[in-house]
């Protein structure tokens, strides 16, 4: 899931979400792994991965806001890569913790995993 | 090895790799990388770069094949 602080947090547009099903349909290539845009045009939404439907929910913080911190502006495509992240994770057999601090590490082990996404751009220093 | 670079677009075309996996062999959401000669544009699909890569015959700076169900 998605830290909101910095991010947007207004309902997306029809093209922000057609964008985001496209990116959605780019990364998972052959796995089947549902995108529900129900709530995206709900302004403070939030994108996550949800482990009883086994989809993830697109909300409006997929985007970057206004925010300078790394998460705030991270792009649409490393957040969605990120919850692909976690719906593989779960189809792995990790069962996501809800106590701390295994909740933070879960969210850590994930992020590593998206991080190496072979079709994220990579910002130079 | 060819090193390409991920631009991090998404756009609508057609895969120009089209391994037997390809899953854009006609118009749909793919991306693009960039590689040589120069910054040739390259549109291709998560699979087939990700086969390239698996073969050897690219490299893209960062990325990792991880396992998945």
């Amino acid at each position: 899931m998605m830290l909101a602080a910095g991010r947007n947090q207004t309902g997306l547009t029809e093209q922000q979400i057609e964008y985001c099903v496209e990116a959605w349909t780019v990364l998972c290539a052959d796995r089947q792994i549902a995108l529900d845009i129900s709530e995206a045009r709900q302004n403070f939404s939030r994108t996550r991965f949800s482990e009883d439907q086994n989809k993830v929910f697109l909300g409006v913080d997929a985007f970057p806001g206004e925010g300078v911190d790394a998460n705030s502006r991270m792009s649409t495509l490393a957040c969605l890569a990120h919850e692909l992240a976690h719906a593989e994770r779960f189809q792995l057999g990790y069962r996501r913790p809800t106590d701390l601090p295994d909740v933070l590490l879960d969210e850590a082990e994930t992020s590593l995993r998206a991080v190496f996404t072979s079709l994220l751009k990579k910002e130079k220093p | 090895m060819k090193k390409v670079e991920p631009s991090g677009v998404v756009l609508r075309g057609v895969c120009s790799i089209q391994t037997n996996r390809c899953t854009a062999k006609t118009e749909g959401p793919i991306t693009a990388v960039w590689g040589p000669p120069g910054q040739t544009q390259i549109n291709v699909c998560r699979i087939c770069l990700e086969e390239k890569i698996r073969l050897g015959e690219w490299e893209v700076e960062g990325a990792r094949l991880l396992p998945h169900a």
